[in-house]
């Protein structure tokens, strides 16, 4: 996957699902990623929301939240895994937790509060 | 150190032994050389439902259908007798055909009686089952709570630095900030202590007391789920702060009127449509440029997977919100 014109039209960016579902988060991620050159699927809220969208279109890589409501971000990662969409985590959640995980066993996790810039690098980085 | 006393009181006088053997609170077993059952305390009868006629003489490792016979429990104990030494703090984790699954502690020691060289295996049990559940749970808590406060701090941080410091006084900087937050931790505790809210109490307590007598609502009981009260609340927020700055909470006379319905057209995915129109307030005019409160409740609605329509009427500010519920 080569990164395209980082600023150019809408259409030709790479496109980053974002999946968070506190909402100030969520409008934050999408703005930092929105100046970072990406175009952003959703921001989705819950499992079902960001399943719907991954059926409509597949993005070039994506941002999760671990903790979603009481559910878990996992099925979201599987289904990345399987369309071979890289990803990363913004996530509050310890290492020990996320490592009962397999599949997010190879996945950084850039932690919550999220520092935006390196956010966006990672991001940036998948597609290299 | 319970051990070491127990061995010295053995040794002097075995009526005053058996008597603190079963004052023990602990279970306790006496094995002789062949593993077999010479006494046991009180406490190991009632915590592993046995009779003590039926043990009695019998091999420690064939009680009970063999329950006992745990290759780990059976090597420290074996062990204890060449090697005359005590084994303190042995974890054996078993699941019991009458108790189920434990975990024990168990202390073996080697007594030698001083008359006849016979030997005799002490083995004391720690049930520590309760202590480890325990242990687990505060961890669990401790773990679960520094994620909350990661958490809640990324939220905090998140609403401070979205929140426009431009053209604004720190007063109103302030004050914006901490109406933002208000309505983002009432709706987080209504989100943490019940699975769902209803439509118009998440409504009522977002306006809050600029309601008053000017909140007009009406439309069927709708359950929102916990992870979405957040979201309808701070829309309801923005438009209530928005009403009482340019709109029809900023005079005495004016009203809003809250309408929805529920759309289930499409049966697995229902909509909720609502109206918010004001009326009677000041005249409206579009704003020059969308500030923050206006993006919010577009990301809100956005982010809920519905929709919403600001319409400046010059009458009143109407918002048309469709959301799936």
């Amino acid at each position: 996957m080569t990164m395209r014109n980082p600023m150019g039209d809408l259409e030709h960016r790479s496109c980053v699902l974002v999946v968070e579902d506190e909402v100030f988060l969520a409008m934050e991620l999408e703005t930092a990623l929105i100046d970072g050159g990406f175009r952003v699927l959703g921001p989705a809220a819950s499992v079902k929301d960001a399943l719907d969208l991954l059926g409509g279109e597949c993005p070039d890589a994506a941002v999760l939240d671990f903790n979603l409501g009481r559910d878990k971000v996992t099925p979201v990662a599987l289904q990345l895994k399987s369309l071979g969409v890289p990803f990363v985590l913004a996530s509050a959640s310890s290492p020990a937790e996320l490592s009962r995980y397999a599949v997010l066993a190879d996945i950084a996790n850039l932690g919550k509060p999220t520092d935006l810039m390196r956010l966006v690098a990672a991001v940036r980085a998948l597609h290299a | 150190m319970m051990l070491e006393d127990l061995y010295r009181l053995l040794k002097s006088g075995h009526v005053q032994a058996q008597g603190v053997v079963d004052t023990m609170t602990q279970p306790i077993v006496v094995l002789d050389q062949n593993f077999s059952v010479s006494t046991a305390n009180n406490a190991f009868i009632r915590t592993f439902k046995v009779n003590r006629d039926d043990i009695l003489g019998e091999s420690f490792f064939r009680l009970g259908d063999g329950q006992w016979n745990i290759a780990e429990l059976k090597n420290l104990i074996a062990s204890v007798i060449p090697k005359a030494a005590a084994v303190i703090g042995f974890e054996v984790k078993h699941d019991f055909p009458t108790i189920g699954p434990r975990t024990f502690l168990v202390d073996a020691r080697r007594l030698i009686h001083p008359n006849d060289n016979g030997t005799n295996i002490l083995v004391l049990f720690d049930d520590v089952t309760d202590r480890q559940h325990h242990d687990a749970e505060m961890e669990f808590i401790v773990s679960e709570t520094r994620h909350r406060m990661n958490n809640l701090f990324a939220v905090v941080r998140s609403v401070a630095m979205q929140t426009s410091v431009e053209d604004r006084t720190a007063v109103e900087y302030r004050e914006t900030l901490l109406g933002r937050l208000a309505t983002t931790f009432r709706a987080q505790e209504i989100a943490a202590t019940n699975d769902a809210a209803d439509f118009e109490d998440i409504l009522r307590l977002a306006v809050g007391e600029l309601g008053g007598k000017r909140l007009f609502c009406e439309g069927p009981a709708i359950e929102i789920e916990s992870p979405k009260v957040l979201s309808v609340s701070l829309i309801f927020h923005e438009l209530t702060t928005n009403a009482a700055k340019y709109g029809a909470f900023s005079t005495s006379e004016g009203q809003v009127h809250v309408t929805w319905t529920l759309d289930t057209a499409s049966p697995e995915r229902p909509y909720l449509t609502c109206e918010w129109r004001e009326e009677n307030g000041p005249a409206v005019k579009p704003p020059e440029r969308k500030g923050y409160g206006t993006k919010l409740i577009n990301g809100t609605s956005a982010q809920l997977g519905g929709e919403v329509e600001l319409i400046y009427d010059p009458s009143g500010l109407t918002a048309v919100l469709k959301i799936p519920v």
